[in-house]
């Protein structure tokens, strides 16, 4: 029993590694006031480019910074067409996603990546150590390592330092952060381009980081389901972590359905749905609020 | 004694207006210098630029004898300049010590020293008696307390010049008070003030020197013991000023409104009316006087059907109107200036002629059959521009591009063109200059005299003083006393502002 429960939070650990460190980078855009709702599409991009540039260069190393960039273009755009621009935070984002989508799908075409035998293979990251659970043998390669380290670190940076203090006062009162010579815009805009390259290199994780393809649309909802966790979380870096743990564990759960065939009313089409069904359960019934007061509202004063 | 800060021939030049021309001043080290001026006269542009908000389009600044260019606020506070503004530029969410920190670093690295900076804010809070806990959230301050966080906030920073935005409008008599102890304190340390205000009285009881602007223009600079509130207010305006109405005393011994043990639940289920109970006479001002937030907007909500009342009955002449729609208690006669015109007074896309058709739109003459009478409509509007002074180059301008004391204007002629029997006036004065504010409260002692009973809700104790017949005190949703405007104890209103009961109770 003690074994299948170390399993069950350990691979949902690993299964959730993206989800983790993507949240991390969200929570603190939306900390400084900033709605993400674009997390999908830079993950996507981010997923797409160090696919690409591994493949290329043959480094994977090289293909991380690709992908990096990638996510980094894409949230510039974005972030300056909400924060500089105070364009609609929803509309801009459903914008950048489909346009995400549509980016690495017709790239993907153009560069010949797929091929009769299916996509090509990209080099990847090798696990660090293997886990032997006896049942199942568990992976874990930087990511996770990486993805450990951030849920701590977010929370030191949010509560612990001076940034911190400035990211949390331009997302209650963005004016009064300007009075004391905080530049509401720049900060903003710095914490979305962080969340950005975090986003990205979460994507990396699913590629170069996982399996080592990229298909379209690979991302499958993934950066809604970290903005989920955030709100969950309560836009602490604790409490989305553990959304995302429980996220992750969900996903692992429906793996093992899937692996060892275990029987469930409705069959594959209900452990595909689990952890999204969980989520919308832990969203329901979870206590929310805790927003910060100037979230998704842009700021209309001058920046000196 | 030494100049700390000199303006000279400063002039601000936006695309559409003129904010000042030509405003020149001085203030000495361990002087207090009051800016007086209407609404829109140029105060607040003139501060802006002198903490680096704004840059003068003409014009320079010396600070301590050197000339500047301020072009952040980051400049004038290495200066030694800090602002108090008058809407707290404080988060609601950080402690004392965090707002204060804020923006600034605790040492080399990014780490955040809290616990080095509570201390030292504990020993700036002790050595000016301010009586601040650094750990406290700034949303479980009272406003008096928030605004000595403002202060800390600039003292920390080392500011000998301090700038004070309106710093008594939010306060109660006995903060007030404090606040001037302070601010005396700072002025024997050789600390230098300068105070953005409209209030006479403040100037007269605090000033060395007067500037007053009038728009944008310096109306001139006088000394303090060379002046009076008279002469000031004059100034101001740049015409004579009627500053003592004259209350006459209630004539008519029918009771227009009564509420009878009311009680008014908010939204989260809290008590925001306890229990009140009161009544208005024909030709009767009611006054009710406490700070803001201890139920007075609840109270004119659930008198004007705005708001669902848990117990109690209110009632009219002598019908009984509890559970009225607010149409309905409209068409009793009932009139409501709102507190908030802009949202619940104005449709501020709508034109001038709509706004004041908006609520006898369903009625004839403005329609007939539910189909609107433009033309009436139109005429309407214009006959109400001319009556009630409002300026705007027609009725069809949008309201948004009134000024605030023509918006006003407007709320109020549509409320008491009908000639209502009950008038529930909520802060119909605030934010208004001197001009607007003796406007609408002319037109109430003009309702009052014509036969209305009117409750007037504010939290400018002058106000009340200045129109009332009686006066009551509210606090947490209940009345502290209710008293007759005949030689009130202002301190004794001032504490029961905060929760005393007063032993005056008239019955």
């Amino acid at each position: 029993m003690l074994n299948a429960i170390i399993l069950f939070i350990l691979s949902g650990l690993v299964m959730g590694t993206p989800l983790l460190i993507m949240s991390m980078g969200g929570v603190i855009t939306e900390r400084s006031g900033t709605l993400n709702l674009g997390l999908e599409g830079t993950m996507l991009t981010g997923a797409f480019f160090s696919y690409y540039f591994a493949i290329t260069t043959g480094s994977v190393w090289l293909g991380l910074l690709g992908g990096i960039a990638g996510g980094l273009v894409i949230a510039l755009f974005h972030g300056i067409a909400m924060i500089y621009w105070n364009t609609n935070q929803v509309v801009t984002a459903v914008a950048i996603n489909m346009a995400a989508l549509g980016i690495t799908n017709t790239l993907m075409g153009k560069f010949s990546m797929t091929t009769s035998a299916g996509n090509n293979i990209s080099p990847g990251f090798e696990p660090l150590f293997k886990i032997n659970l006896g049942e199942a043998i568990i992976g874990v390669n930087w990511f996770f390592i990486l993805a450990l380290i951030m849920i701590p670190l977010t929370w030191f940076v949010i509560q612990k330092t001076t940034i911190g203090l400035a990211i949390r006062a331009v997302g209650e009162y963005p004016t009064a952060a300007a009075t004391m010579g905080i530049r509401v815009r720049r900060v903003r805009m710095l914490c979305f381009l962080y969340s950005g390259a975090i986003a990205a290199l979460a994507g990396a994780a699913l590629t170069i980081g996982d399996v080592r393809v990229f298909v379209n649309n690979m991302t499958a909802g993934k950066g809604f389901i970290a903005f989920a966790c955030i709100v969950f979380g309560r836009y602490t870096a604790m409490g989305t972590a553990f959304g995302a743990l429980v996220f992750g564990i969900s996903e692992a759960f429906r793996n093992y359905i899937q692996i060892f065939a275990w029987s469930i009313p409705g069959g594959y089409m209900t452990s595909i749905m689990i952890p999204y069904i969980i989520t919308l359960l832990l969203l329901i019934f979870s206590k929310q609020g805790n927003a910060p007061k100037a979230w998704a509202i842009p700021y209309e004063g001058d920046d000196n | 004694m030494e100049t700390v800060l000199k303006v000279e021939n400063l002039s601000k030049i936006f695309p559409k207006v003129v904010a000042n021309d030509n405003v020149s001043f001085d203030l000495k080290k361990g002087e207090i210098v009051a800016i007086l001026g209407e609404n829109g006269a140029g105060k607040s542009t003139l501060m802006n630029c002198l903490y680096g908000i704004y840059h003068p389009t003409k014009g320079d600044i010396y600070i301590k004898g050197e000339k500047v260019k301020l072009t952040k606020i980051e400049d004038a506070e290495a200066l030694g300049i800090g602002m108090v503004h008058q809407h707290f530029m404080l988060v609601e969410d950080l402690t004392v010590a965090e707002n204060i920190i804020l923006g600034r670093k605790t040492g080399i690295t990014p780490y955040l020293d809290l616990k080095k900076v509570e201390k030292a804010v504990k020993e700036l809070s002790d050595r000016y008696n301010f009586g601040l806990n650094p750990k406290s959230k700034i949303k479980d301050l009272s406003v008096g307390t928030r605004q000595r966080v403002e202060i800390l906030k600039m003292l920390y920073r080392n500011a000998d010049i301090l700038i004070l935005d309106e710093a008594t409008a939010v306060l109660t008599p006995q903060e007030t008070v404090e606040l001037f102890k302070t601010l005396k304190h700072f002025v024997d340390e050789g600390k230098s003030i300068l105070m953005i205000t409209h209030k006479l009285e403040e100037v007269m009881e605090l000033a060395d020197r007067v500037v007053v602007l009038i728009d944008g223009k310096m109306a001139g600079s006088v000394n303090r013991v060379d002046t009076n509130p008279r002469q000031l207010a004059n100034m101001m305006v740049g015409r004579d000023v009627l500053m003592d109405f004259d209350i006459k005393p209630v004539v008519h011994d029918n009771l227009i409104l009564q509420v009878k043990n009311l009680t008014v639940k908010n939204n989260h289920g809290l008590e925001k009316i306890k229990n009140l109970s009161f009544e208005i006479k024909q030709g009767e001002i009611l006054g009710v006087a406490g700070v803001d937030g201890n139920g007075q907007a609840e109270l004119a909500e659930a008198l004007t059907g705005l708001m669902k009342i848990d117990k109690g009955e209110i009632v009219i002449g002598e019908k009984v109107f509890t559970h009225l729609k607010p149409k309905m208690i409209y068409e009793q006669g009932m009139s409501h200036i709102p507190q908030d015109r802009h949202e619940r007074g104005l449709v501020l896309d709508m034109t001038v002629n709509e706004n004041l058709a908006l609520e006898g739109i369903s009625h004839v003459p403005f329609s007939y059959n539910g189909i609107i009478d433009f033309k009436y409509i139109k005429s309407h509007g214009k006959a109400m521009i001319k009556d009630y002074n409002i300026k705007c180059y027609d009725g069809s301008c949008p309201t948004k591009e009134l000024s605030g004391g023509n918006q006003q204007k407007v709320i109020v002629a549509r409320e008491i063109d009908r000639k209502p029997n009950i008038i529930i006036a909520v802060q119909p004065t605030r934010g208004l200059d001197i001009g607007a504010t003796e406007f609408v409260r002319n037109k109430l002692l003009e309702e009052k005299e014509r036969g209305a009973a009117v409750l007037l809700i504010s939290t400018e104790l002058e106000e009340i003083l200045m129109v009332s017949n009686r006066i009551a005190v509210i606090h947490e949703g209940e009345f502290m006393g209710v008293i007759d405007n005949k030689n009130v104890d202002i301190l004794e209103l001032g504490l029961m502002m905060t929760g005393m009961r007063g032993d005056k109770d008239e019955k």
